[in-house]
């Protein structure tokens, strides 16, 4: 049996190609915001390189915030788009929390490119809630003066807005505070430490883990990872629209795919609006920087 | 513009393009007079293609056609002039069309004529994973199949001749993977429709399906079929690969075969197996399945869905007394889509050979999650708000019932399209969604026995495409449903195609504009149980759904917005003025947030905040917000 990856053991950390028949890469992020066009110049470069190239997409609803992964292969005897877990050469995401939710696809020698631009999800913060510890809490019912919806609930009875009234937030039943269905999660009541008895604590459906959690995961499993601010860097260029094309010039600059930095540079051109051309190879400069110091560094 | 690479005349030219693009270059090398279809997933931009190259070469008719019935029937009446036709449509397209054709492939094609049913494994978009093989068994219609992007192109256009060879209707079967798949094409040379007059062809009896003609096609068709169960064998993207000594056979076709071919190179074993790729899956390839038997000892079939294959082979090895073993879905799942993983953990298990690359993934197991990111309604959503007015009423009524709990709650009969998307929090006022046009249909039934209110949610391009029967029934019956067309001026679930509501056609030439309150007033619908809001505006929505509410019998709400995604894209450069938040006024209550639910506010440093890039400045949110924190950026 012949793994694609048989060379592992003896891999030169970041300064050289691996020579194998096909590569692995895949470009994630959220929709709309350019990882679909990143994966296409990387294909088109890779035509242009010689190579057959397949490109594969999961987006579902992308143009409404969701999840979008770009999975391309290259080389010169695959066939299919979709690489198996484990087997991958390059991980290029554009949103901090999509490297995270890919990880399944790397594997300790993985190249992992990411920015820290993070987009916390709107359900994250729909799906908030509270929880009451029902050891703690005496019934004294403290929250339920201080519940802030509650109040605006009651109030916009009176009010002519349009808010949507759900009724009472909490109630005591049994003795004990419930939390009811319109509790809205604003954790007003934990801010502003109401209970007596810290029996309130916030309660999360989803969370969005904290960056440098995100970022230390990801430096956990594999060897060659790489984290940059690419909005910053293209806001430094001229324009934040150019982040994927930053994180494109730091792939080239770590040369460890046989895609040439000319190569990807005129494909970049090709795909970008000519007005932007300068904005773009400035942002590729960078990015190109960022991997060359990157890879001396190793 | 400039020619995109896929409308260029320079056959042998290489780019890497888009399944649906090469798709659509394929129809176009074919010489295609006439390509009619309706959105869908993961369909639409075949037709988009063939409207951007019709741009450079407008010598073809094409359309977005009211539904999949109509744009069948359209390409047929061009079929039965002579001219090679194109129908285009996702896969649940084809039960809206079915009964056109099924009895049109009684009769076949006289201009060459192609359907194309693109198939969604995994449900990615659709509301089935249907799989349309089928209807090829179905209608005794030929089903082609394309391994990669180059294939689909080569093959479709093949499909053409095929079908003017065979007087033939042919399905070509993709799915979303090959649809949305990219990979590198060489373009052929363009066929030029011949200069002639297609006038529609006499055979009268043909094309009339009176019992006694009929039953004549029906003969035709089955002598058709003997012929194309022949024709299989030889078709020229079948591909039978015997290895000497090889024990095992592996029957497959389209994508999934791209999975068994590379999962045969990571496996090492491309030399030690005969495989079967077959080009065309319906009628399937006797000869060649029974050579492939013949030199195994043990089959195994590898396709995505049902066991269309496996049926098939497990039958034809029993008529041929072949005692040998064919296994299928035994090692490969029924639903779902396939990958490469899946396709090595099925060869390995039918091998009974350890799965060498079970431990290659890192592992996950300690690491923190991502949060799921399901996709919601846009910032500046005009469905968002008919939801909040429907909601606002609702708590109205449970506010006000004297046992607040017992209100028997209104039912929401629902549709397909963005609007599907109000089933997640916060704003849950979907309760069914089943087929297009379905809402009005099932609200006429809910009706008849829900003690609640009953609503029917349905999309301006879902009403004409099949919700116009579902009012005339309740007009006709007097049935007591209130029908909310949710008029955003497009189709935007699918990618914003233009429908007869909007005037526009495909190409962007103007078409006649079918005014939507025309055909609901045309049901004979009472005019005071008709109202046309804006749904921007909630007073004006809520008073219509409580009126609505209190009047018996059938009542339409035509509540109309533009969709704010295509306002940005037809208003590119025009000046948004955001809201931002008043943080005096604001208690941060996160009743915008937690009730409403635009995904441009947001908490920032545990303070409601609006993503000023996002926020399309619609200002429904000021009048939701209890504490008049909530205000124009200029209002300062
Ligand atoms: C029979 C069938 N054809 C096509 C589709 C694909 N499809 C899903 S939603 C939709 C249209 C939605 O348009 P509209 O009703 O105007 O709602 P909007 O998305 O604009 O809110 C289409 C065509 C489908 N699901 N079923
Ligand atoms: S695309 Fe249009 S209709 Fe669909 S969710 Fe966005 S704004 Fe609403
Ligand atoms: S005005 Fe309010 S509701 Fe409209 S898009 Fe902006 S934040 Fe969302």
């Amino acid at each position: 049996m012949a793994l694609d990856t048989k060379n592992h053991g003896n891999i030169k950390k970041g300064n050289h190609i691996e020579e194998k028949d096909n590569y692995n890469a895949l470009c994630v992020g959220i929709g709309g915001t350019g990882v679909i066009r990143a994966s296409m110049i990387l294909g088109w470069a890779a035509l242009q390189e010689g190579f057959k190239v397949r490109t594969a997409e999961t987006h579902g609803m992308s143009q409404r915030g969701g999840s979008v992964s770009s999975y391309l292969r290259f080389g010169k005897t695959l066939e299919n788009p979709f690489m198996i877990e484990g087997d991958l050469d390059v991980l290029l995401a554009f949103e901090i929390s999509e490297a995270l939710r890919n990880l399944n696809f790397v594997n300790k020698d993985t190249l992992i490119i990411a920015s820290t631009n993070s987009v916390i999800p709107p359900s994250v913060l729909t799906y908030q809630t509270l929880n009451i510890d029902m050891n703690k809490c005496v019934g004294c019912g403290n929250c339920l003066a201080h519940c802030v919806p509650n109040e605006v609930f009651l109030e916009s009875r009176y009010k002519n807005s349009y808010t949507l009234i759900k009724g009472p937030t909490r109630r005591v039943i049994n003795g004990y505070t419930r939390v009811l269905q319109s509790c809205t999660g604003c954790s007003q009541c934990i801010i502003d430490k109401v209970c007596p008895f810290d029996a309130i604590e916030a309660y999360n459906e989803f969370e969005y883990p904290e960056i440098s959690a995100i970022t230390k995961d990801i430096q956990s499993v594999a060897q060659d990872v790489l984290i940059l601010d690419a909005n910053e860097i293209a806001i430094n260029a001229g324009n934040i629209l150019a982040a994927n094309v930053v994180l494109i010039g730091t792939l080239a600059g770590m040369n460890r795919i046989p895609l040439s930095e000319n190569v990807l540079k005129e494909t970049v051109k090709q795909f970008v609006p000519k007005k932007a051309i300068d904005v773009n190879m400035r942002a590729f400069e960078r990015g190109f920087q960022e991997g060359v110091n990157f890879r001396q560094n190793l | 513009m400039n020619k995109p690479f896929y409308a260029l005349d320079k056959p042998k030219s290489k780019g890497v393009v888009l399944g649906n693009e090469a798709l659509a270059r394929g129809v176009f090398e074919a010489g295609i007079q006439v390509a009619a279809g309706y959105p869908g997933t993961p369909s639409s931009e075949i037709m988009e293609t063939l409207a951007e190259i019709y741009h450079f070469y407008p010598d073809f008719n094409i359309e977005w056609s009211t539904n999949e019935a109509v744009g069948f029937q359209v390409s047929l009446g061009a079929s039965m002039c002579g001219a090679r036709a194109f129908a285009c449509m996702k896969h649940v397209g084809v039960n809206v069309a079915a009964d056109a054709f099924m009895t049109a492939s009684y009769a076949g094609a006289h201009g060459g004529f192609v359907l194309l049913s693109a198939d969604d494994p995994n449900c990615y978009s659709s509301q089935n994973e249907q799989d349309n093989r089928l209807y090829g068994l179905h209608a005794l219609c030929p089903v082609f199949e394309a391994i990669n992007v180059q294939e689909a192109k080569d093959i479709i256009k093949y499909a053409f001749d095929f079908s003017e060879e065979f007087k033939t209707l042919v399905m070509m079967r993709t799915t979303t993977r090959l649809n949305h798949a990219r990979g590198d094409l060489t373009l052929g040379s363009i066929k030029k429709a011949e200069q002639k007059d297609y006038n529609f062809d006499e055979d009268r009896s043909r094309w009339t399906f009176l019992p006694s003609n009929a039953r004549i096609q029906r003969v035709t068709q089955l002598e058709r079929y003997e012929k194309l169960r022949e024709v299989s064998n030889s078709f020229p993207y079948t591909i039978l690969n015997i290895h000497d000594g090889a024990k095992i056979g592996i029957i497959s076709s389209g994508i999934p075969y791209s999975y068994v071919n590379d999962a045969l190179l990571k496996l090492d074993l491309t030399n030690n197996v005969s495989t079967l790729k077959l080009g065309m899956v319906f009628p399937q390839p006797e000869d060649l399945m029974l050579k492939l038997f013949e030199h195994s000892e043990r089959i195994v079939i590898v396709e995505e869905l049902d066991p269309f294959l496996e049926d098939f082979a497990k039958k034809l090895a029993f008529e041929h007394n072949i005692p040998i073993e064919i296994e299928g879905k035994k090692f490969f799942p029924r639903n779902g889509e396939l990958n490469l993983s899946k396709v090595i953990k099925g060869l390995t298990g039918f091998l009974d050979i350890p799965n060498p690359f079970i431990n290659l993934p890192v592992d996950t197991h300690d690491l923190h999650k991502a949060s799921p990111r399901p996709p919601v309604l846009c910032a500046g959503c005009s469905h968002r708000h008919t939801f909040y007015a429907l909601k606002l009423i609702e708590q109205k009524y449970r506010n006000a019932s004297i046992i607040p709990d017992e209100m028997v709650e209104p039912c929401y009969s629902s549709d397909i399209g963005c609007y599907t998307l109000g089933f997640y929090k916060p704003i849950e006022a979907i309760d069914t969604c089943i087929c297009m046009g379905g809402s009005i249909g099932m609200a006429n039934g809910i009706a008849k026995l829900h003690n609640g209110p009953v609503f029917a949610l349905i999309g301006d391009s879902t009403f004409f495409h099949t919700g116009v029967p579902g009012l005339i029934n309740a007009v006709y019956n007097q049935n007591n449903i209130i029908v909310v067309i949710l008029d955003n001026s497009a189709t935007a679930m699918t990618g914003f195609q233009p429908h007869p509501g909007t005037g526009q056609k495909i190409t962007g030439e103007p078409g006649t504009k079918v005014p939507l309150e025309q055909i609901v007033r045309g049901t004979g619908i009472q005019e005071d149980h008709l109202w046309i809001v804006d749904s921007n505006k909630l007073k004006e929505t809520t008073n219509a759904i409580e009126q609505a509410i209190n009047i018996e019998g059938p009542s339409v709400i035509i509540s109309r917005h533009i969709c704010s995604l295509l306002e940005k894209r037809i208003h590119r450069d025009k000046k948004v003025i955001p809201v931002e938040i008043d943080e005096e006024k604001c208690s941060n209550c996160m009743i915008c947030i937690s009730n409403f639910g635009c995904p441009a506010i947001t908490m920032k440093n545990k303070k409601v905040s609006v993503l000023q890039l996002q926020c399309t400045g619609c200002k429904v949110c000021i009048d939701v917000c209890p504490n008049g924190a909530i205000h124009l950026k200029e209002d300062t």
